[in-house]
Order: structure tokens, then C-alpha cells, then sequence
């Protein structure tokens, strides 16, 4: 049995039997892990509030094995996060971009990158960074740091850089833009050469430039509705949280 | 070959589907309601039913109860103008025993939860607005757990709650009775030093 000791997310936590809770963690080094912490739910010294969902904490796990559960021994907590905590839809954003990482990431499959993407993104969220706008460019950055990002360099078909032109498509089943030359093909969505741009950058920079980057309010509406689509195309089911977004108003339901 | 007696192999089956027991503590109740004295096994399966018949949520505040509305909302006694807001109805009962306090309550059976799918919508929030529209409420009190979600539920309510024109307040949060500064984690400092209050 290995003792590691790890800075991690917690993405997702439930409480399982009497008095233990099954967490779901994103680490730095050893990517998604799922382990349980025995007598969380009693002991306040040993974990002291510190395996809630978003909580930032170095934490210390066994691990026996190259699969299954790890049995968490100890955690510190680094933040809460309590500025998410006043505003329903920060946390709703924060949430939905857990869930998005819980799903797409496989386990233990390191990716520090995602990690300090994701990291970030939370502390954007609570400094108050428009919710909407970071999100999107924390979705396009994840699918590149994920394996899925579209192309957004050249038409799918003909190969025409994306530099020209004015209107571009981007296909989900093509896996990238597609230029107007090539009309009637289902299923695509329209984006000018702009958010196209936009885009590509979102995907290149580094990451402390990330969060400078704007959506105007009319390419939000065609980004956010081409990226859920292709998230839920790759996860193949929907995200639970987009149902509190949309109910709260804070999604279009169109998203 | 099944060790025991089909029936009692059903019975100690259908015991271990309970909460915290398992197979062993099963076979033990099974064993002990089989050679219990009196009218044990007989009584206690008549409230099993009884309790299934005619338990339910009181239509007024969500909390269980054998009888509609419950007996704390028609109590005439209680302070008719403050409205206690809980998670789950375990909540409330931790409150009743505490004696602590004379209003009553709404229970709003859950908290915001994204990653469950839980939004409003799900929740008894539509149902306390039009109590506290209806009924003469002066004081909303909201005593819902300071998880991220129960913060999230507290702060979105009290903006709904607000804009009927009704006072909103949020239990305290702090260090417990006979805990230790030591073993406080930080969050739970900062909000006690924030709530403080000036020494009586």
C-alpha cells in the first residue's frame, strides 16, 4: 500500500453508510481518484470540513492498488471557496464545470494542466469574473486539454485557413470549421470569422492570458449552445447541473 | 441448502436492506423476533403498517406527520409570526428537542444541489413564498446546514424572501460547545470572529 499526499479538487462528495463519505477528487499528479474517508461524517478533527465539493486541500490517501477506491486518511484545506457560496449561479457554473471534469477526465490519468485550469477557473469564479464568459473559455480550453478540441485552423474539407472568409460553420460530426463552400451538411453551427479567432485563442494561450479574452454577447449565444453539444456528444448524456442553471435563468434554455 | 427456515431467510433478507445492518445483525433481530417475548413481533410489525398508512407531509410546512396540518402548525401557542427554515425534517426535530424555539417551521426537504440536478424547482421554496405572502410572518430564520449548497439554498431564498418585504436571519455559525480553537478549521474561525457579538 502506497501513502501519497496530493493537492486536489474535490469534485464530488457523498455520504455513504453510517458515518464514512465517498469522495471524488481531481488531483494534481494522479489525475481523477474516488476513495472513501471512514468517519467523515463524525470525526470534525481529522477532516475538519475540509472534503466538501470545490474545497482546494492537500490530501492524504492509501492507495493499494492501480484501480478502485483509495482510503483517504487526512485532509488540509487550502480554500473553500466561500465566495461561490453567496451567489447560486457562481456555484452553479462552479459545479457544472466539475461535473464536466468528473466525466471527461478518466481515472488516474494525470493532466496537471486541467488541473491548474480548473483551479484558476474556480478563483476567476470567486473574484468575480463574469460567470457566463469564463466559462466558455474554461469549456474550450478543457476540450484541448482533454483530447477533444475541434479545429479551428482550417476548413475540415478543403483546407482554406480560417484567417479568410467571413462565415465559417463548425460541424461536431466533422470535427471541426468548415468553410462556405461546402453547403448542406447537417448538424453545424455558424460563427464569424471573429469568434473563430476567439476561439483558437482560447485554445493556444497561455493561461494566465485566458481569462482576458471576451466573448461579445452575440458570439456567446452560438458558443455556448456548439459547446454543450459537443460536450454532451463526447459524454454522450446530459449535465445534471445545467438543469439548476437553466432553472435559475442563469442558461438560456436554448444551452 | 439455505441454513434457515425459507420464511426466516426472507425476514433477516428484508432486515438487511435497513440502514447499518448487515447480514450478521440481520440473522440476530431475525433470531431475537422469533423468541421475543409478549407480543413484540406482532405489535412492532402493526406500527410498521400503521406508520406506512398514515404518515405524510403536512401540507403547511413538509414536516412528517399523522395528521394534516401538523400538530406544530395548529398549535396556537407557538409564535405564529416566525418561520423556521430547515433542510430535512431531521433538522427540525434536532430544533423541538432543543426547546430553543417557539415558531414554526417549513421544511424545504433538500438543499440546491447541481451535481445532482436539484434546482428550485425541486425544492418546497414556491410553497414558503406563498406562506409568508398569506400568513403575517414578520421573521424568516433560516437554520440550513453551512454546506456549499446549504449556503447557496440560504442565500437564494433570503433574496426571494426579502423581496416580500419579511425580515431574514441566519442561524449563527461558530465554535461548538466544549470544542477547541485548535481543531476549528479556518472558514468556521473567520465566520465566529465575523458573527461576534458584544459580551452580555
Amino acid at each position: 500500500m502506497v501513502i501519497r499526499k496530493n493537492e486536489a479538487i474535490i469534485l464530488r462528495s457523498r455520504d455513504y453508510s453510517e458515518s464514512d463519505r465517498l469522495i471524488t477528487f481531481f488531483t494534481k499528479s494522479n489525475g481523477r481518484l474516488t476513495g472513501i474517508a471512514k468517519g467523515a461524517r463524525r470525526s470534525k478533527k481529522r477532516f475538519v470540513h475540509s472534503l466538501e465539493q470545490l474545497s482546494y486541500v492537500t490530501i492524504a490517501y492509501a492507495d493499494r492498488s492501480t484501480s478502485g477506491l483509495v482510503r483517504i486518511d487526512a485532509s488540509e484545506l487550502r480554500s473553500a471557496f466561500t465566495g461561490l457560496r453567496g451567489d447560486l449561479a457562481r456555484l452553479g457554473y462552479a459545479s457544472l464545470s466539475c461535473e464536466m471534469v468528473l466525466e471527461i477526465s478518466p481515472e488516474r490519468q494525470s493532466n496537471s494542466a486541467l488541473f491548474s485550469l480548473l483551479l484558476q477557473y474556480l478563483h476567476q469564479l470567486e473574484q468575480g469574473a463574469d460567470p457566463e464568459n469564463t466559462s466558455l473559455l474554461f469549456q474550450v480550453r478543457m476540450l484541448s486539454l482533454s483530447g477533444y478540441a475541434p479545429n479551428f485552423q482550417t476548413c475540415v474539407f478543403c483546407g482554406q485557413e480560417a484567417y479568410s472568409g467571413k462565415n465559417w460553420y463548425v460541424s461536431i460530426a466533422e470535427g471541426g470549421l468548415l468553410c462556405t463552400a461546402h453547403p448542406g451538411i447537417h448538424g453545424t453551427y455558424p460563427l464569424s470569422v471573429g469568434t473563430v479567432m476567439l476561439l483558437r485563442r482560447a485554445q493556444q494561450t497561455s493561461l494566465t492570458k485566458l481569462w482576458r479574452l471576451r466573448f461579445d454577447r452575440k458570439s456567446r449565444e452560438g458558443c455556448r449552445v456548439f459547446l454543450l453539444d459537443l460536450i454532451r456528444h463526447h459524454l454522450e448524456k446530459d449535465l445534471k447541473s445545467l438543469k439548476l442553471l437553466r432553472q435559475i435563468g442563469a442558461l438560456n434554455a436554448a444551452g | 441448502m439455505p441454513a434457515y427456515p425459507p420464511s426466516l431467510e426472507r425476514l433477516i433478507k428484508h432486515l438487511s436492506k435497513l440502514p447499518g445492518i448487515g447480514e450478521k445483525t440481520a440473522a440476530r433481530l431475525a433470531l431475537y423476533l422469533l423468541r421475543a417475548p409478549g407480543d413484540l413481533a406482532e405489535s412492532l410489525s402493526a406500527s410498521i403498517l400503521e406508520v406506512r398508512r398514515n404518515i405524510g407531509l403536512c401540507s403547511k410546512c413538509f414536516n412528517l406527520s399523522d395528521e394534516d396540518p401538523c400538530h406544530i402548525c395548529t398549535d396556537m401557542s407557538r409564535d405564529l409570526g416566525v418561520i423556521c427554515v430547515v433542510e430535512e425534517v431531521g433538522d427540525l426535530l434536532a430544533l423541538e428537542k432543543a426547546g430553543a424555539f417557539r415558531g414554526r417551521y417549513h421544511v424545504l426537504q433538500g438543499v440546491l444541489a447541481p451535481l445532482e440536478g436539484v434546482g428550485p424547482d425541486n425544492l418546497r421554496i414556491k410553497e414558503l413564498l406563498q406562506r409568508v405572502q398569506r400568513e403575517t410572518i414578520r421573521e424568516v430564520i433560516l437554520a440550513i446546514n453551512p454546506s456549499a449548497e446549504g449556503e447557496a439554498t440560504a442565500t437564494y431564498v433570503a433574496g426571494l424572501v426579502r423581496e416580500k418585504g419579511v425580515n431574514v436571519s441566519q442561524i449563527a455559525l461558530g465554535i461548538p460547545m466544549g470544542g477547541d480553537l485548535k481543531y476549528t478549521d479556518a472558514v468556521t474561525l473567520r465566520r465566529a470572529l465575523d458573527g461576534r457579538r458584544e459580551s452580555q
